[in-house]
């Protein structure tokens, strides 16, 4: 099996993930942070402070209170944009972005936010120029997704965060398939909150993720209940990082994200994200010299290529590279509508092959060769 | 008879984010309960020596981690006496 999926999640974790995971769970040493003073209750605790505490030198915020661990990537933009948005409010986002910031700000439209969309150019990369031009008084928040997760575009976030800055625009970005993949510092950046998920490139288990708040902001709870603390206040706490997370945490989970952070970073990120353009270069070049292969996206991105085989339809192409060949790759709209309305691909969809750390060149040729006897 | 501190806080995630810095500055700390003389505080405090008490809370303002109050407790004969600093 050759699997090129790791936009969807990495299945191939860190042994060293699975074996904490494993020992956090047979030791019954973790109980359930925040509701008790007993050894196992604060070493629940504890637990989750270590990872939010490594999350926070990863992203470069250097303060553990301004993570907040949450089960996904849609969840902490569900929260974030839930949390901060208002009737009458501005946003700005891209024609690049997933679902999980689509729909909520879709719905947010419905309640009297107003949106605009920066297009995408022929190669399919967000035309940041536009940014400007769109601002208006009551522009609240620019919402970026930071690597496509259909064509790996990436967007330039600098003049946008310095620009936003300047004005007061909040920064959100969405680093579901960046995170784990290049070096991303939201100090360095202008990045005022981070979304990001555990289990794709960060190499920790499913179910985990979370926002990086390097910002003050009033916000209005969107789940509330138990805190494990204040219990006879009547609203949730609003302060960071419980004002994003309620009930039990998945504790056992985020030592898993834990270790495979940890394991980023015995590897090296410079080297995670060199071998990552290694193989993103290699296939791009190579898969777009086959004859009958339409591959879309910049040359350079996130470890993600897509593509179509003449008008064959994504899925029957997926279908046979994984019955005939062991290849894992993922067909269809990838949750992206706007970018397949940009191609035109709305029928066909594509074929998305995605890369990470365990992939090499030898499955890439065999990638090759699998595509080139099906033209 | 026993004489401590105790500094409160608002959340749990700020007490356990305390005793990882005062850790780091090797400054003995226990995470007990919240006694009950104290009326607010998120259930947990960081307790440690008296001697301890002031350079505690030193280290904790410069991590940027807000407290709610510093305590002196005295525990003499099972009757314990909690005095806000």
């Amino acid at each position: 099996m050759i699997y090129f999926d790791n936009s969807a999640t990495s299945l191939h974790k860190p042994q060293t993930v699975y074996d904490a995971m494993d020992a956090a769970y047979r030791s019954e040493a973790y109980g359930n942070p925040s509701r008790g003073a007993y050894p196992q209750a604060l070493d629940g605790l504890r637990a989750l402070h270590k990872t939010r505490k490594k999350l926070s030198g990863f992203f470069g915020t250097k303060d553990p209170k301004k993570v907040a661990l949450t089960s996904n990537v849609t969840t902490a933009l569900n929260l974030v944009l839930n949390s901060i948005l208002k009737p009458g409010d501005h946003v700005i986002t891209t024609d690049q972005e997933h679902n999980s910031v689509l729909r909520p700000l879709y719905r947010m439209e419905d309640q009297g936010v107003s949106l605009d969309f920066l297009p995408l150019d022929e190669e399919g990369c967000v035309r940041i120029s536009a940014f400007k031009n769109m601002i208006g008084p009551n522009t609240r928040a620019v919402v970026l997704n930071h690597g496509s997760n259909v064509t790996g575009a990436l967007i330039d976030l600098r003049e946008i965060g310095r620009y936003a800055k300047e004005r007061d625009i909040i920064c959100i970005l969405d680093a579901a398939q960046t995170a784990g993949t290049r070096v991303i510092d939201v100090c360095d950046l202008g990045v005022d909150i981070l979304c990001f998920t555990g289990h794709k490139s960060l190499y920790g288990p499913q179910g985990t993720g979370g926002i990086i708040m390097n910002v003050d902001l009033d916000s209005d709870p969107v789940f509330v209940g138990g805190s494990g603390f204040d219990s006879f206040n009547h609203l949730h706490p609003d302060l960071m990082p419980e004002r994003f997370e309620y009930g039990t945490p998945n504790v056992v989970a985020n030592i898993g994200l834990y270790e495979g952070i940890s394991f980023i970073e015995r590897t090296g990120l410079d080297r995670i994200e060199q071998h990552l353009n290694s193989l993103r270069r290699y296939f791009y070049a190579s898969v777009r010299s086959i004859p009958g292969v339409r591959v879309y996206g910049p040359k350079k991105g996130c470890p993600v290529v897509s593509l179509n085989i003449g008008t064959r339809p994504s899925g029957e192409v997926a279908g046979i590279l994984s019955d005939r060949f062991g290849i894992c790759v993922r067909s269809g709209a990838h949750c992206a509508p706007r970018v397949h309305e940009h191609f035109g691909t709305q029928a066909q969809g594509m074929v998305r092959f995605s890369f990470g750390w365990t992939n090499n060149m030898q499955e890439i040729d065999r990638a090759l060769e699998a595509i080139e006897s099906l033209i | 008879m026993e004489v401590y501190g105790l500094i409160s806080f608002q959340t749990t995630s700020q007490v356990v984010s305390s005793e990882d810095v005062l850790e780091d500055a090797g400054i003995p700390c226990r995470l007990i309960p919240l006694p009950p003389e104290i009326d607010t505080g998120c259930g947990l405090v960081c307790k440690v020596s008296l001697e301890d008490l002031d350079g505690a809370a030193k280290v904790i303002k410069e991590a940027s981690i807000p407290y709610l109050g510093l305590y002196q407790v005295t525990l003499d004969e099972g009757v314990r006496e909690v005095v806000k600093r």
